[in-house]
């Protein structure tokens, strides 16, 4: 064998090599946005954040997806909520290998709507919006600054509403919920009266949550204040502001509420509640899975029932709540799995997969006409919640589209106003002076 | 040996400084130039920057806002009151160090029984991750379902039961105390310099007749002065990552009254929306005010000249 290399071969070399390693590189480059067909064995990666729906119902669903497509694996990621909207932004921009997004219905989808395949660019037949409900399409495309989605819907929730144990109403003479104030102040005195150990109402101090709380109550007195903050330059301070911090002070006053569970934060709001030791939380109605009796066992809940109430108010009317598309998925640009993501999104949203996380009532399907299967709740007071939430939910005050750190910054001075710290007028004023700050928008 | 003998055997040892030392040097400093290149300068480069625009965490479409970051930011009250809350928690567990912490330190090297099990109790706190520690006080003290309030009532002492975490005041009181729950690091340090302290003054001290009392009062704690400036560091610096001792026990609140610097960076970090150049401003602020104490702590310890 001649050793020696001719300069001809030696060019001819140097210029495959090059060749190679350009197509390499191409290849490469190409990576981040090709496609794998749908009936090639692969891995999907799918990332998600907790509660939505969780991790034991996403696995249900994954598991169903699987035996559906045994050639495709789903592989779930879920990272902590308060967590996720940094933790998948870096992993986006840094284009780590992910195939379905959870999609954050605030501002995070707006950020992020670069790193997001435009709905209707994804891979299969028909729109995936096709046969979902048109207002949780439209508050979806509303996310992104062109109107166009770049993430499906799965469901809607809302924010407040009251979760009560029947058996402790009845204690006080009560067979039915409160539905006024005065109503409620009622049950509280006569609750009292036969337990005085035992809470009338307890709202969880969150900052969030206390937020959310004050801004049912706001929405309770004006329908519109939210949407026309939110979307038309609103004030903040206005006289439904200032009635609900009002009215929000004199839940205590009154004794509905107390000022000992002011440092109580959600978990230990819910255990209080769990545990009979009150007998109404106000919450979201992502908590609607306390109207199954299935999952009080799972959770060792020891309540007969449950039922679910709206917020009370002066006018029994013109009780509601915010309401929202609560989760939606994406497919980033750089999947290499599109047809595999997309086919999932749908199984997930549209398809088989509602049957499997919609019974667990995490929250109202985005598919329209799809209905809770026959015997999953038990009793007539969990029927009558579960109808309750629907209808709030479907028929809201406003769009619960947060502006999490203002609002955030709103619960605080509820808390100072419950507190006796700041009066009504002054967190009006206060959360108006942080609206025009400029920090918040 | 005369004077001049001496004179010369000192050229003769005296290490002669060659040209080719510094590039000997430069050889062993290479890596860590690059490394403070990049995660320092490059980082600090990167901060500032931003801080003059309006992000999100996506980095997107950034808008070059001037100085407005820095505007928003000095006109926050909030802001301004979590550097004063900084220094106030920093200061009271500097003042905590400096007394208590001193004085355990200086009863336990004094050979007290079962001292082990006490640097043990003292340091605990210190071991424990923060974030750990804070969640135990939250829970402790809750108005209605906390240890201390349900104790003080078994006791028939429910007089005395406060709402801990929603009053300013006793909530300010209650990351005061947490921050002075941290006095074990001090007391290491304490514990350390007292070991190489010479037992000639402490003898003559003995001799002329000094309690215990004085001896730690007038001979110790002065002789001590290098590890109260460090302690003072360590303790002023270490306040503005103290993060956890006020997210995880008070969140900040009630309102404003116990937000530091850390938790007021977090809670923008982590909110959507275009924060990011607010929050990267905030943070240039808080590296110019730790950069200051920094220098100011380097002025007061340098040695001059004439000081022996």
């Amino acid at each position: 064998m001649n050793k020696r290399i001719s300069a001809t071969s030696r060019g001819r070399f140097f210029v495959g090599a090059l060749a190679g390693v350009s197509a390499l590189a191409l290849a490469g480059c190409a990576g981040g946005s090709s496609d794998t067909a749908l009936s090639e064995k692969q891995t999907i990666q799918v990332w998600g954040w907790s509660g939505a729906p969780g991790e034991a119902t996403m696995d249900a669903v994954i598991d169903a997806y699987e035996a559906e497509n045994p050639n495709i694996t789903v592989e779930y990621n879920e990272i902590t909520n308060t967590d996720y909207a940094n933790k998948a932004t870096l992993a986006l921009s840094s284009k780590q290998p992910i195939d379905v997004v959870g999609v954050f219905p605030n501002d995070w989808a707006g950020d992020n709507e670069d790193f997001l395949l435009p709905v209707d660019q994804w891979p299969g037949d028909g729109s995936p919006l096709d046969g979902l409900s048109e207002n949780a399409v439209e508050q979806t495309e509303n996310l992104y600054s062109d109107g166009e989605a770049r993430s499906v819907p799965m469901y809607s929730n809302g924010s407040v509403l009251g979760f009560y144990n029947p058996d402790l109403l009845a204690r006080a003479g009560f067979s039915e919920p409160p539905a006024t104030w005065a109503e409620m102040e009622q049950f509280a005195t006569a609750l009292k009266a036969v337990s005085p150990d035992i809470l009338p109402a307890i709202v969880p101090n969150d900052t969030w949550l206390q937020g959310d709380f004050l801004l049912t109550l706001a929405g309770n007195t004006d329908p519109e204040f939210w949407n026309d903050l939110r979307y038309h330059d609103g004030d903040w301070n206005t006289p439904a502001t200032v009635e609900a911090f009002t009215q929000y002070r004199s839940l205590f006053e009154k004794g509905i509420l107390d000022a000992s569970t002011l440092d109580v934060p959600y978990a230990d709001a819910m255990a209080a509640f769990t545990t009979g030791e009150a007998a109404i939380v106000f919450t979201g109605a992502w908590e609607a899975g306390l109207l199954l009796d299935s999952y009080r066992e799972a959770n060792g809940i020891d309540l007969p029932a449950v039922g679910a109430m709206p917020v009370p108010a002066d006018d029994p009317d013109a009780r509601g709540m915010r309401a929202f598309v609560d989760a939606t998925f994406g497919i980033p640009v750089n999947s290499s799995h599109k047809s595999a993501a997309a086919d999932f999104i749908r199984f997930m949203t549209s398809g088989d997969g509602v049957d499997v996380w919609g019974p667990t009532l995490i929250g109202t399907p985005a598919l329209e006409g799809w209905s809770l299967p026959d015997g999953t709740l038990s009793s007539d007071v969990a029927i009558a919640g579960y109808e309750t939430i629907q209808e709030l939910v479907n028929n809201p005050n406003s769009d619960r589209n947060v502006l999490s750190n203002f609002e955030n910054q709103q619960g605080s001075y509820a808390l100072e106003v419950a507190a006796g710290n700041l009066s009504p007028e002054e967190a009006a004023e206060k959360g108006q002076a942080d609206l025009e700050s400029g920090k918040y928008n | 040996m005369t004077a001049t003998k001496r004179m010369t055997a000192a050229k003769r040892h005296r290490p002669v400084r060659r040209r080719s030392d510094w590039k000997v040097a430069l050889i062993f400093l290479v890596p860590l130039i690059v490394m403070y290149a990049i995660y320092f300068v490059y980082s600090t480069g990167f901060l500032a920057r931003t801080s003059f625009t309006k992000v999100s965490i996506t980095f997107f479409n950034a808008v070059d806002v001037g100085w407005e970051n820095y505007r928003l930011l000095l006109g926050d009250p909030v802001f301004l009151r979590s550097i004063l809350n900084n220094l106030v928690f920093a200061g009271i567990s500097i003042v905590a160090a400096l007394t208590i912490g001193f004085f355990i330190a200086v009863a336990l090297s004094t050979g007290v029984r079962a001292k082990r099990v006490f640097y043990v109790l003292f340091l605990l706190p210190v071991l424990m991750p923060l974030s750990l520690l804070a969640t135990l006080f939250n829970s402790m003290l809750q108005q209605r379902y906390g240890v201390l309030n349900t104790t003080l009532e078994a006791l028939g002492l429910g007089a005395l039961a406060q709402p801990w975490l929603t009053d300013p005041g006793l909530a300010f009181g209650v990351v005061s105390v947490i921050f002075c729950f941290l006095i074990g690091l001090p007391i290491l340090y304490y514990t350390a310099d007292l070991a190489a302290l010479p037992t000639e003054s402490l003898e003559a001290a003995l001799l002329d007749g000094a309690g215990p009392f004085r001896i730690m009062r007038s001979v110790i704690y002065p002789m001590m002065t290098s590890t109260h400036l460090t302690v003072i560091l360590s303790l002023l610096l270490g306040s503005f990552r103290a993060l956890e001792v006020v997210l995880f026990s008070t969140q900040g609140g009630p309102g404003d009254t116990t937000e530091i610097v850390g938790s007021y960076l977090y809670g923008w970090s982590t909110s959507a929306g275009p924060t990011v150049g607010f929050v990267a401003a905030a943070s240039i602020v808080v590296l110019i005010i730790a950069l200051v104490i920094s220098l100011v702590q380097m002025v007061i310890t340098r040695p001059r000249k004439g000081r022996k």
